[in-house]
């Protein structure tokens, strides 16, 4: 029945005229995942999580680290509308003696308006320039108490939607990175594996073996571990991406090396052989570019694992550390039932985490059956 | 006995294989220790005149197209001489050549193959595809590369305004015609042509086998035709080579081995031609058993499970392929005393001519356009 | 569309129609695929009967829809039939189904299946499971079907697989799938398909991938199984030497039509349609002109999801007629003289 799309030179393609033939593989591939709505949708969806990220210090109306106890578990503020449009109320802070908690009522003599494109706390925008432009600030007097915790306070009275655009600067990269290099560690090492074979084969895939034989999480835990506590941040953002790629390699260099293996031996390779062909060429025009789409696509699907690797690794303290801010960071504050019941807004990022992973993992599938609709 | 059937046929030897042999190590357990070897090809001797075409049939797994690629040093050759008459060179040993003096001989031999699909790769155009081995070779770039691969494609019937477009847009006939471009780009001498039509429909390949036909004309090619459809084989080739289990079991002139075998296992192979006649219908040989694993042949020669003329010798002693007189060569132990059935030829069917164009009819027919 | 003599009246009162000779008849059949690329009209209006105790060949080249014409004598093909009926009579009742009518996995359909109509495949571990022993499989389908006693199953099975040359029939009743040869497994899918004494098989390319040795075998094997039990065998298949080897009737297919259907003597000795003549001129024949060109058809097969005006075939006939057959379908007419040689070509109209 219907196989490939034939060719008939003399019966006109039906609706588009177009050539079919003209088209690369890949492109029919983003056609192919342009059908689908929920793989679209969540590429949108990470699009714009990605660049509320990048934008995050400018969006952030206050730095994540500076405690203000007067705010300690402050509620989500309540916008309301006054002379000079979107304005706050100033907070009273109370003690509840009886359940020991922080009880905040509005003070509603005076509106703090809302204004946009302040000037606020200094930071360096995408690590370039220094700027004090904020997208948007309360204009209110620092004795007034009235600051804008769009998604609540933490404990120590720190702006939790400040923390958590913070922490994603974390959280959506590092997993990011992380698969980014155990992809090309794999792919080298699985395309030297499948090509070469023999003995370099042989010892690869023991290796491969021995590393996937731990268990994986106290692995990632001895791994973390020895990270040094005592360096800058940056220096063990790099070293937990390192932990991340140093066991997910693995399973993609196996998947690469089957896919080597079987393009090796298809004929088209043979016929470039049968040329003269050197290894490179083989390599680079044979195999890589037909295994390009799995890579793809296994990395798109280990990105959700490797995010969750990462936050529950700081989550367990073993990650990023305070003061730096991650959403695993984040997530320690919501350790308990009763910070939970009592302060659900501090359940935020946990939404954020769910709506990130969930977002991979159907971009992921949208890209797998755009790829291989076999599959 | 006819042979030469066509112009620029001579007795000057293109290829000669001796005492070929390529076996696969069987490998088990957590060392991958080796255990045993497939004999895919184990010990065959033929040659190829310059021009001809040599049919290598056998049934699947017999080692055909492994013994293809074995010569064409797409796999390295366990023992055996491969010896190739290359015009630049001279004759050269293919099995003891390395990498690079490999590369300066691999214009002269091409191969073509049976998968239109595996056969092209998906991620490169028409284009490239045929251009590839002229840039692997560094034969011509650029303006001078896009004007070859334009010749070449219209060599074999292919619009070169097609270069531009991928393999998935043409049918299984048209991606074997661009593979046979990819084959010629370099003027090859030789082409192996690894069941080039078995994958077509009848129509295409009728096609694709006029098309290797006059290309052998024009360029004075040598085919080595490994296939495993006999009456195909048959039209095709000058003489054949019959494989069973690795090892060839006859070698003659097609008419010769068509229908004057010699060896039990073509008789047999022939008899299951299915005949496209009717009112000639066979019934086959009966063969027991199956074809042995090339992992674990009978003792002697390894057709005798099978055969109905096997005696006692035949079970110890494997016969060598001799040469029984008229370029005939067999390997039985019998080949002189047997009475072998050949093939019957198929000339009682009618050629029917195409019936001529008439005058539209109108009565009958109410046209409804 | 058809006006073929026999009478294909749309009377509803379907006893008639199947005359007491056939097994199927089908009408008009017609089958589409709706794919993401658009709709593929793989059978256009297919109409053939299958002859009692015969073996008709339907052959054609891939994309012809003969496949699908078995798949849909057995209500398996994954297309929406359109139209059409395909008629069926039970051996030995007068009870005629409109197997179009019945639901897909209903009771009768799958009474039907297996047990009146069974199919065997070009790949037969489509229809062996590697889980099961081969004797496992029969005894199942015997024990579905025929009878309740174990051992009598059993004993059924065994004979089933030694009629169907297995050599050690014993044995291979224990034996799974894998471990038997191509040849041998396609050995236990015939005799699967025929422990249950169908009244139709139909043979999707049986002997397509297997070496011509074992071929050969299995098409004597099916021919001497025809003889004994009497089945009709729908032969489905693209090589002519095949259809000459093995089937009595033969019909054409080029494009979800039959173009072409008669005796096979007739088929090879006196075919009429321009598209039989061309593929018997293709085709190369031992001892005959060899060193000389084939003669080729021309083109391509058109690609499924356009529609050819007039004769389907008529961008590739060397014999068509301007003005005529690239407007008009031609209708299935009988050839002069003959009352079973039906062709579908403007020339003989």
């Amino acid at each position: 029945m219907a196989t490939a799309a034939g060719e008939l030179p003399k019966v006109a393609k039906g609706k588009k005229q177009e050539d079919v033939g003209q088209i690369p593989q890949w492109k029919l591939m983003v056609r192919r995942f342009s059908q689908s709505k929920l793989s679209v949708g969540a590429l949108i969806v990470l699009g714009i999580m990605y660049t509320i990220m990048i934008l995050s210090d400018f969006i952030a109306p206050y730095p994540h680290d500076v405690l203000d106890s007067n705010n300690a578990f402050a509620p989500p503020t309540q916008i309301v509308w006054g002379s000079e449009g979107p304005g706050i109320y100033g907070l009273k802070q109370e003690l509840d003696m009886e359940r020991f908690q922080w009880i905040y009522t509005p003070d509603t003599s005076v509106i703090y308006p809302i204004r946009f494109f302040v000037q606020g706390h200094e930071y360096s925008f995408l690590g370039l320039f220094p700027s004090r432009l904020h997208l948007f600030g309360v204009d209110a007097p620092p004795e007034s108490n009235a600051r804008i915790f769009l998604w609540g306070a933490d404990k120590e009275g720190r702006d939790l939607f400040s923390r958590v655009l913070k922490g994603s600067q974390v959280s959506l990269t590092l997993g990011f990175f992380g698969v980014f290099l155990f992809v090309v560690i794999g792919s080298i090492v699985g395309t030297a594996s499948g090509y070469f074979g023999g003995a370099l084969d042989n010892l690869i895939q023991r290796l491969i073996e021995l590393i996937r034989s731990f268990p994986d999480l106290p692995l990632y835990m001895a791994l973390a571990a020895a990270v040094p506590l005592n360096v800058p941040i940056t220096v063990r953002y790099f070293m937990i991406t390192v932990v991340i790629a140093v066991i997910g390699w693995t399973g993609l260099a196996r998947e690469v090396r089957g896919k080597v293996l079987a393009f090796r031996s298809a004929d088209y390779t043979a016929a470039a052989m049968a040329a003269g062909a050197s290894h490179w060429h083989i390599i680079t025009h044979h195999l890589m570019p037909n295994a390009m789409s799995h890579i793809v696509v296994v990395g798109m699907l280990a990105i959700p694992g490797a995010i969750g690797l990462e936050t529950a690794l700081s989550f367990l303290g073993l990650g990023i550390l305070p003061p730096a801010v991650s959403w695993g960071i984040l997530l320690r504050d919501a350790q308990t039932v009763q910070a939970v019941v009592t302060y659900p807004w501090l359940l935020i990022p946990v939404a954020l985490l769910i709506i990130t992973v969930l977002a991979f993992n159907l971009l992921g599938d949208g890209v797998r059956d755009a790829v291989d609709p076999y599959a | 006995m006819d042979t030469a059937k066509k112009n620029g046929k001579s007795d000057e030897i293109l290829l000669e294989v001796r005492g070929l042999k390529k076996h696969f190590p069987i490998q088990s357990g957590f060392l991958r220790r080796v255990t045993g070897y497939v004999k895919a090809v184990d010990g065959i001797d033929f040659y190829i005149k310059k021009g001809e075409t040599l049919g290598l049939v056998g049934e699947s797994g017999c080692g055909k197209s492994t013994t293809g690629r074995t010569i064409l040093r797409l796999l390295d050759p366990t023992a055996g001489e491969v010896i190739f008459d290359d015009p630049n060179i001279g004759k050269v040993d293919l099995a003891k050549l390395n990498r690079s003096q490999l590369k300066r001989v691999r214009p002269n031999m091409q191969i073509i193959f049976q998968d239109p699909f595996s056969s092209l790769n998906p991620r490169l155009t028409v284009g490239q595809i045929v251009g590839e081995p002229l840039e692997i070779q560094k034969v011509a770039s650029g303006q001078a590369l896009r004007d070859r691969v334009a010749e070449l494609l219209q060599e074999v019937g292919i619009r070169p305004e097609n270069m531009t477009r991928y393999p998935h847009a043409f049918s299984g006939g048209q991606r074997q015609r661009i593979g046979i471009a990819r084959a010629l780009a370099l003027n090859p001498k030789l082409i192996v042509c690894d069941e080039p039509v078995s994958a077509l429909d009848v129509s295409i390949q009728a096609q694709v086998l006029n098309l290797l036909e006059d290309l052998q004309e024009k360029y004075d090619l040598t085919y080595l035709f490994v296939a495993h459809d006999l009456s195909v084989v048959e039209h095709i080739s000058d003489r054949v080579a019959v494989m069973y289990v690795g090892y060839i079991v006859e070698m003659a002139s097609t008419e010769d081995l068509y229908y004057h075998p010699k060896h039990p296992y073509t008789e047999a192979l022939l008899a299951a031609i299915p005949k496209p006649d009717p009112r000639k219908r066979t019934r086959p040989i009966k063969l027991p058993g199956d074809v042995p694993s090339p992992a674990n042949p009978p003792s002697g020669c390894y057709f005798h499970p099978r055969c109905r003329y096997a005696e006692d010798i035949c079970k110890v002693e494997r016969p060598p392929l001799r040469d029984i007189g008229g370029e005939h060569w067999v390997a039985c132990h019998f080949a002189e005393k047997l009475q072998l059935q050949g093939v019957s030829r198929l000339n009682e069917i009618p050629l029917i001519e195409l019936p001529k164009r008439q005058a539209p009819v109108p009565a009958t027919t109410t046209a409804t356009t | 569309m058809t006006n073929v003599a026999t009478g294909t009246g749309t009377a509803a009162t379907g006893t008639q129609i199947v005359s007491e000779d056939d097994v199927v008849r089908v009408e008009d059949l017609r089958l589409s695929f709706y794919t993401t690329l658009g709709v593929v009209r793989a059978l256009n209006g297919v109409s053939f009967n299958i002859p009692r105790g015969k073996v008709l060949g339907v052959v054609g080249e891939s994309g012809c829809g003969k496949s699908q014409t078995g798949l849909s004598i057995m209500q398996l093909t994954p297309g929406r039939i359109e139209g059409g009926r395909i008629l069926f009579r039970e051996f030995n009742t007068s009870e005629v189904v409109d197997i179009t009518k019945l639901e897909k996995n209903g009771p009768e359909m799958r009474k039907i299946r297996g047990n009146h109509i069974s199919m065997i495949f070009q790949e037969p571990m489509t229809s062996l499971n590697p889980c099961y022993t081969v004797g496992y499989q029969i005894e199942e389908a015997i024990l579905l079907h025929q009878t309740q006693d174990k051992a009598e199953a059993r004993r059924r099975a065994v004979d089933i697989l030694r009629k169907v040359g297995m050599p050690n029939p014993e044995r291979i009743a224990d034996s799974y799938p894998h471990q038997l040869s191509g040849g041998m497994r396609q050995r236990a899918m015939i005799a699967m398909a025929l422990s249950c004494t169908p009244t139709l098989l139909i043979a999707d390319e049986p002997t397509t991938a297997l070496d011509v040795t074992t071929e050969a075998q299995i098409l004597d094997l099916m021919r001497d199984l025809q003889n004994e039990i009497g089945t009709s065998i729908m032969f489905i298949t693209h090589n002519m030497g095949v259809v000459a080897q093995m089937c009595d009737e033969v019909a054409v297919m080029y494009l979800g039509r039959i173009i072409e259907r008669a005796a096979v003597d007739d088929i090879f000795y006196d075919p009429k349609h321009p598209y039989t003549i061309s593929l018997l001129r293709s085709i190369p024949r031992l001892g005959v002109a060899r060193g000389q060109k084939l003669e080729s058809i021309k083109g391509t097969v058109p690609d499924p999801y356009s529609t050819v005006p007039g004769c389907p075939f008529h961008p590739r006939c060397p014999a068509a007629i301007p003005g005529l057959c690239d407007a008009v379908m031609p209708d299935e007419t009988f050839v002069a003289g003959s009352r079973t040689h039906t062709v579908r070509c403007h020339l003989y109209t």
